[in-house]
This record gives structure tokens, sequence and C-alpha cells, in this order.
């Protein structure tokens, strides 16, 4: 099995300004997800992410402060899937209640030591 | 779907909107409204992201107070730091929101104001009690969007400035004796909106969830006031719930004298009647519970029938001079041979409706169609036009009222 990382990019204008109804359906489609993955064994973890976040960059680790909301999408949160292979993991991820409310997810392959011993 | 999901759920976020709405203006008062609406989404989001299957807290709505508490306390915070005044701070009592709902107060409250229309309080109740979205109010009422915005930010501010700096404590409990009936009206006006749903993204004819938490509070109010007009107004609320499960057939919408009585919900019936109270004083629930039940128990629409609701309709016209139910007395006038008396009834009250009323065109619509059937068809071509949902068009292109 090959593990996967699926990005959540939610846009953040339109999340903010969902209904009570829109909020609870949209919990209540994650919650019935990850059960459906997790009882299918297709998930490994996954997390909300908050909107903070701190920038580390060069030699010198110069740390940024600021959550880079020059970008109304940001990533929300995560899952790590496994599959066969990674159209599997794509065909499990068209389901992600991501989509629903606006959404984008990227799915990146995880590299694993295997693929470049055979 | 295993347990764990099934109790994330049940929880109802438009109901649990209202409560936490409610603990929170009571807590921190009017003027931090808009801090308020904003920490609530805040914690629905936060919930989202972080309750898990495996992960979920026993008490849900207790959690999302919480959250959305320290919201509104660290915005008090800064703005105390910032502005270098002072700002009411939270008790550190967190009671749990679910045993101590104060919807009801809350009502009571957003009624007894004298600076908004009662229309601005349905449309600020629908949103922040019944969490209703400005969309879904939309639909459910036919204002636009628009106008919607309009009053809800004009109703905070009018009632920011009218309970500036007033103790929530003494509003709620002088609220509490004076302002009953207009808590009625707003109930009733929540639960049409709800029994009478227009909504296009759900295309679902009746709101029951809306319909519910109407009558929750209805039940509760009784409960605390134990008023006859309460009661009867439940009665009344028993009675049209009862035909929720024959209003559609195989997709369709039926209308009332269509619909299969056996599909008609026994026991809410049989509550209609046990909640119906003779009053000392008359109120028009009792009469309007007099009159939805007349229909229901008849067998026969004969003219002594028509002319016994007329009966009714008077007295309840002289308890609310309402153009609705004016709207309402024109059909049974039609219906007992008096269209005449009708039309002039409509002439009437057609500027003390709102503009487009779906009820209006069709009534002068059916009124018309004998006499002027040119006329009536243009008038159902605009209803038709305005109804955005398919099953209300589809009901009126089968039912012959327009000819293609």
């Amino acid at each position: 099995m090959k593990q996967f990382l699926l990005l959540l990019h939610e846009d953040i204008e339109k999340m903010k300004t969902l209904s009570p109804k829109d909020m609870g359906e949209l919990a209540k489609a994650h919650m019935a997800w990850a059960g459906s993955l997790s009882e299918s064994g297709h998930l490994v973890a996954g997390d909300g992410l908050h909107e903070k976040s701190v920038l580390i960059s060069g030699q010198n680790s110069i740390v940024k402060d600021g959550s880079f909301l020059e970008s109304k999408e940001l990533i929300g949160g995560y899952y790590v899937l496994q599959a066969e292979n990674l159209d599997t993991a794509i065909e499990i991820s068209k389901a992600c209640p991501c989509h629903l409310w606006g959404g984008t997810t990227k799915i990146r392959p995880i590299m694993d030591m295997d693929e470049y011993e055979q | 779907m295993n347990n764990k999901i099934s109790s994330t759920v049940e929880l109802n976020y438009s109901a649990s909107y209202g409560k936490l709405f409610s603990a929170l203006i009571n807590k921190f008062g009017v003027n931090l409204v808009n801090e308020i609406e904003d920490a609530i989404q805040n914690a629905f989001l936060k919930s989202l992201k972080i309750w898990k299957n495996d992960h979920i807290p026993a008490q849900k709505e207790n959690w999302l107070f919480i959250v959305a508490q320290n919201d509104v306390l660290i915005h008090i915070s800064k703005k105390k730091n910032r502005e270098n005044i002072e700002l009411p701070l939270a008790e550190d009592d967190n009671k749990d929101v679910s045993d101590n709902d104060l919807r009801l107060e809350t009502i009571l409250f957003i009624s007894s104001s004298n600076s908004i229309s009662n229309q601005a309080k349905v449309i600020f109740i629908l949103k922040n009690i019944f969490g209703l979205h400005v969309c879904e109010i939309a639909n459910s009422t036919l204002l636009s969007q628009e106008a919607i915005y309009k009053s809800l930010k004009r109703a905070k501010s009018s009632l920011q400035l009218e309970f500036k700096d007033s103790d929530f404590n003494t509003i709620f409990q002088d609220a509490r004796t004076t302002n009953i009936t207009v808590l009625e009206e707003v109930l009733y006006a929540v639960f049409n909106v709800g029994f009478d749903s227009f909504e296009e993204k759900s295309q679902s004819v009746v709101n029951e969830d809306l319909c519910l938490e109407a009558i929750s509070l209805t039940k509760l109010l009784l409960k605390q006031y134990g008023e006859d007009s309460t009661s009867n107004l439940l009665s009344l609320f028993c009675f049209h719930i009862s035909r929720i499960p024959a209003k559609v057939h195989k997709g369709k919408l039926i209308s009332f004298f269509e619909q299969r009585r056996k599909d008609w919900n026994k026991e809410l019936i049989d509550l209609g009647f046990y909640y119906l109270r003779k009053p000392n004083e008359l109120n028009r629930y009792y009469i309007e519970s007099l009159i939805i039940s007349k229909y229901m128990l008849t067998s026969n629409y004969s003219t002594k029938h028509w002319y016994e609701i007329i009966e009714l309709y008077h007295i309840l016209i002289s308890l609310t001079n309402s153009p609705y139910i004016k709207l309402n007395l024109c059909y049974v006038l039609h219906k007992a041979n008096q269209s005449q008396k009708a039309l002039e009834i409509l002439e009437e009250i057609k500027n003390d409706l709102p503009g487009k009323y779906t009820y209006f065109s069709l009534v002068k619509a059916k009124i018309l169609k004998e006499k002027d059937s040119k006329e009536a068809e243009k008038i159902l071509h605009e209803v038709v036009d305005n109804v955005s949902q398919q099953i209300r068009k589809d009901y009126l292109l089968e039912h012959n009222f327009i000819n293609l």
C-alpha cells in the first residue's frame, strides 16, 4: 500500500459565510467520510489546521509571523490516506466533503524507499 | 454509519446557533452583537476541524459556547487595551447551554423593542435565534437578500441604541410580563415561514426543523406562563403539522382539499384538540384553530359549511385586522358564491400585502377565472415565473391553471 497526503484548500471567505445548517451538514459529511475511510482501511491520519502559521527561512532561520492571508484559499486540513495506487487515491479523494463547499484538494504521493529499491 | 458519527449528526447547528446567541447576548449585551455573531461562526468552524469520530466533546453545545465566549472575551480584552475603556466582562459561570436555554427570553427581549418593526423583529429572530442564513430567509419570505441585510443592519443599530447600557436581567424580567402577545405573533410568523417554505435549494415545501423549533418554544412559553392564547396557538400548530405527511405525494404537491386524509397524523390532530381551550376572552388563535379543525373534520364542503367559516372569519377580523386573514376570507367568500364581495376586499388589501405576494395572485386568479379568464391567466403566468420551486411550478401547470 502506498501513502498519500491529501491537502484541503478551503475558501476561507466562503466558509465564514456558511449557514449553521450548511455547517452541520459539512460536519456530518466529514465525520461520515472519515468513518468510511477508517472502516475501509484507507485512513492513516487527518487533522484540521489553524489559520495561523509561521514561516522560517534561510540559513539564519528568519522567523516571520503571518497567516499568509493574501490568498483567500488556505490549507485548512489534511488527511493521510493509504491506497493501492494514485488512481485509487484519486477516486477516494473525489468524495472528500471539502469539495462540496467550494474547496479544492491536492494529492501528494508520499515518497517511499521501496519505490527506489526495486 | 457508526454510533459516534450519529451523535454528531444529532446536533442541530441551527438550533445551537440560537442557544449560543441567546446565552452570549445575555452575558455580553447587545452592544457586542456583531462580535457575538462572528464568535459563533468561528466556534462552528473550529468544531468542523477539531471534532473527530473518536474525539467529540460530551457536551457539544457547551464546548461551542466556551469557544465562542473566549473569542468574545479576547475581542473585549483587545478593545480595552486599544481604547483604554471599560467593557463588560463575562462572569466565569459557565452554565451548560443545553440546560439553560435562553432563546425564549431573548425573543421576549427582542419583541419588547419599540424601535424596530415587527417584520424586522421576525427577520432578526429568524437569523439569530433560529439560525437561518440570509439566503434561507430570503427564499422563505420572498424578500430580497439585500432587503434582509439592510433590515438586519438597521435592527442591530436600533437595538444597540435602544438598549445601550441597559441591565439585561431587568430587560428580560420586564419583557416577560408585557410581550407575550408579540412573542406569540413572532412564533406564529416563524412557524408559517417553515410551514410554507419556498426554499429553492432544498426544494422542500416544508421546513420541518423550523416548524418544530417554533413549536418547542411555544410549548416552553405555555409551560412558563400558561396563557390560553399560547395553548390555542399550539393547538393551531398541531392541526397544521398533522397534515405534513399528506402535503406531498409521489413527489407532487397536494392541495389541502385533495390530500388523502388517512395520511394526516391522527395523534397530532388529537393533540390539536387537547390544546384547544375556550378562552375567557376571545383570541385570534382560538378562532383560527376552530376554523382549521372545522375544515379538517367536515366531510362535506357544502354552502352551509362555507357560511359557518365566513362567520368565524368575521369574528377573527374583529380581533385582528390582518390583510392575510382578509385574503383567506376572500377565498371562502368565493367558495360561498360571493365572488364580487371577495374582489372588493382584494382591492382593499392589495397595497397592505407584499408586492407579488403569491397567495394574493392565486386567490385573485381563482376568483377571476370564470369572469375574466385572460386576466386570470396573465396573473398565473407571473406567479409561475416568480416561483422558484419546481414542485410548485409543476402543481400550477398540472392543475391546468395555465393553458400552455
